[in-house]
């Protein structure tokens, strides 16, 4: 499998009137061909952020990409001109978001929306454009794809302007997708048809897809590796069953303690990790999580560990990495015992 | 569609009766009467009583009111009280063109620089092009018409002596239709000062607003989504942003244009253009009643078409809006 694209170093501030946040913190990560990656973390942890500056989509100013290289295909996507950089937007490396709902044009048609990325990027004729959109259409499953391309996005329900999103977004056969929390505004069985559908889409095209997500457990049979953001930086990063074994970074293992299991009768047990991410304009100095870290020691509010493997793949950014597989295996067996 | 505009034009005739109604009894509550002067004496009883009698308006106020009505639904305005010798009718047919000429002309040369220097503004954010064009926007809602019109006479047409100072070119008797003015060089010399008074406070005023709407929309998810499509910045703003940021620039159109094409006093008395605009203003001061009524109804005609049009145009920039 060859590196698709490695991003090394990656740092993005926001110049704000409160400061400067610290969005995105040197951030280095890969994918390589075909492989998935999963990207989770909570809210304000810097997924966003990263991605759209992989894409140079950052709104400049306030933001600005101040660090870093993306490495794409043999070139560094943050030297290239705007001209070569649209080339590879929506042709090489697609991006879908969050809410279907304020993501397509609504004063445009479907049909509007799909063909102008075909007749951008692979030089189509209109003619030749609606029916490769109808095609598309009817391989991320819209029903009389035919008439229902011509809608307006207000037509379709959510699910569907998502499954319209994804056809956009696969188009012109990317190597890359980038998927920004597509299933959040969904309700739990379209989210899983999502899922199938990219997996599903994933393997025929045979692209690689990088799936942003709050949603651990939703990674498991999605992803192959996952990285775990906090506060701009990647704190844990690792194959994804390795990861569910044995989490070796504190974040890591209150975020699955926090996954609700279908076996669990008492879900109200479930424990989130309590307190706030850090203060992105005024930055710690140690360890970012230190604040709500139960296996803190003194150093770490002094330094912030950086990423070190702790086996073959596995990265953690942290001085304890406790670990993860003894620690979940005494809390379940726990929370099953109080159950009883 | 169809049924929507039926179903909304039949809706304004008793907001217009409404008006017509408001318009006659507040006209006549105002102290004083048509013909307390004549010119600058004021008239003897006797003769003021007969003027009175002549015009039925010594009549129950209910009964002068349905004969007005009576004769509007034939077409009939009245006669004017003032200039004895017109009807209201033929006021408004010799200057009502002539201000409609002067508006549409300064409208469209509002939006011809308008909205394109908002989308210039709005696409350098924070850049000198959006500073020089949001200064000399500023400038011309600032200046009033009352200086730049004399102003740009004393330029162009004294200094310079490439416009006439005034006057309008054409004649209500040479217009086609009644309405539109022959093309020739006489009407465009005399229209360009004016015009271009009238015309950039419109644009200074279209662009701050295309300007503000866009950088709204331009925030927008989907425009992000249209960025990550690869698409040039010019689509992006043009085929993804636009339209949507119209909306509010078609919203004030509406009053806007119906209160321009009734003709707009001051610059019609810098250029001594024959227009409609002064006799909304003499009309009242004169009490001729008929007159007040006649442009107030004009107005208000106009005012609910624009409109109208407007909500036509939503339907068409919005496919969310839907009208049945
Ligand atoms: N345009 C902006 N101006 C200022 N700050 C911004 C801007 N966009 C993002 N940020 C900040 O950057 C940080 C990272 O945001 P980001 O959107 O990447 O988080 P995220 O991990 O994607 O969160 P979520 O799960 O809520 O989508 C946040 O603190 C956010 O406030
Ligand atoms: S470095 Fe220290 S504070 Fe940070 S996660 Fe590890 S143990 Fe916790
Ligand atoms: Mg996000």
């Amino acid at each position: 499998m060859g590196r698709l694209l490695e991003v090394k170093n990656l740092e993005t501030r926001f110049h704000t009137q409160d400061g400067t946040v610290h969005a995105v913190n040197g951030v280095s990560f890969y994918v390589d061909e075909g492989e998935t990656l999963g990207v989770v973390g909570e809210s304000g942890s810097g997924k966003s952020v990263t991605m759209l500056s992989v894409m140079r989509l950052i709104p400049q100013p306030p933001g600005e990409i101040t660090n870093g290289e993306v490495w794409f295909e043999g070139r560094d996507l943050l030297k290239i001109d705007k001209e070569e950089m649209r080339e590879v937007r929506g042709n090489r490396i697609a991006m879908i978001f969050q809410d279907p709902m304020t993501s397509l044009n609504p004063v445009l048609t479907i049909e509007r929306q799909i063909t102008e990325v075909l007749e951008l990027h692979l030089g189509m004729n209109h003619q030749q454009a609606r029916a490769r959109a109808i095609e598309l259409l009817k391989m991320v499953g819209i029903p009389a794809a035919e008439e229902r391309i011509d809608s307006y996005p207000h037509q379709f329900s959510g699910g569907m302007r998502q499954r319209v999103m994804i056809a956009m977004g696969l188009a012109c056969h990317p190597r890359l997708l980038i998927a920004d929390e597509p299933t959040t505004a969904l309700d739990v069985t379209i989210q899983a048809q999502i899922v199938e559908l990219v997996k599903r889409l994933r393997d025929e095209i045979g692209m690689s897809v990088i799936w942003i997500t709050h949603d651990l457990a939703l990674l498991a049979g999605l992803a192959d590796r996952i990285i775990v953001m906090y506060a701009g930086q990647i704190v844990e990063s690792s194959p994804v069953h390795e990861l569910y074994k044995n989490p070796r970074h504190p974040y890591t293992i209150g975020l699955l303690q926090s996954i609700p299991r279908l076996d669990e009768k008492q879900r109200e047990r479930l424990q989130a990790i309590e307190g706030l991410p850090p203060d992105l304009i005024d930055y710690p100095t140690g360890c970012p999580f230190a604040p709500r870290c139960r296996f803190a020691i003194e150093k770490c509010w002094e330094v912030d560990p950086p990423l070190e493997e702790v086996s073959k793949g596995h990265y953690s950014a942290c001085w304890v990495k406790p670990e993860g597989a003894e620690i979940m295996h005494q809390w379940h067996a726990s929370n099953t015992e109080e159950s009883q | 569609m169809t049924k929507y505009i039926i179903r909304r034009l039949l809706w304004n005739i008793p907001v217009l009766f409404l008006i017509a109604a408001t318009t006659f009894g507040l006209s006549r509550a105002l102290p004083g009467g048509p013909f307390d002067f004549a010119g600058d004496r004021s008239l003897p009883e006797s003769v003021r009583e007969n003027l009175k009698r002549k015009y039925n308006l010594d009549a129950p106020i209910y009964v002068q009111f349905a004969d007005y009505m009576m004769d509007l639904m034939r077409g009939d305005l009245g006669p004017s009280f003032r200039y004895r010798n017109q009807t209201v009718n033929d006021i408004l047919k010799q200057t009502f063109p002539i201000s409609f000429q002067l508006g549409i002309l300064s409208l469209a040369l509002g939006l011809l620089i308008g909205i394109p220097a908002g989308i210039i503004a709005a696409l350098n954010h924070n850049q000198w092009l959006d500073y020089l064009s949001s200064f000399v926007a500023i400038l011309g809602v600032s200046i009033p018409n009352i200086v730049l019109g004399p102003f740009l006479i004393w330029i162009f047409a004294v200094k310079l002596g490439w416009f006439p100072a005034a006057q309008w070119g054409v004649d209500y008797t040479e217009l086609y239709f009644g309405f539109i003015p022959p093309m020739n060089s006489d009407f465009w010399s005399h229209a360009a000062l004016p015009t271009i008074t009238l015309g950039t406070a419109l644009s200074a005023s279209i662009a701050r607003l295309t300007r503000a709407s866009l950088l709204q929309v331009i925030r927008e998810d989907y425009i992000r989504t249209a960025r990550a499509k690869g698409l040039p910045e010019r689509t992006v703003i043009i085929v993804h942003a636009l339209k949507n940021s119209l909306i509010p620039v078609v919203t004030i159109l509406g009053p806007l244009f119906a209160g321009v094409v009734t003709g707009t006093f001051v610059v019609e008395q810098i250029f001594g253009i024959p227009g409609l605009g002064r006799h909304f203003v003499q009309s009242v001061t004169n009490r001729d009643y008929p007159v007040v009524m006649g442009t107030a109804l004009l107005y208000s005609v106009l005012l609910v078409l624009a409109n109208l049009f407007v909500d036509i145009a939503y339907a068409w920039l919005d496919p969310r809006i839907r009208y049945d």
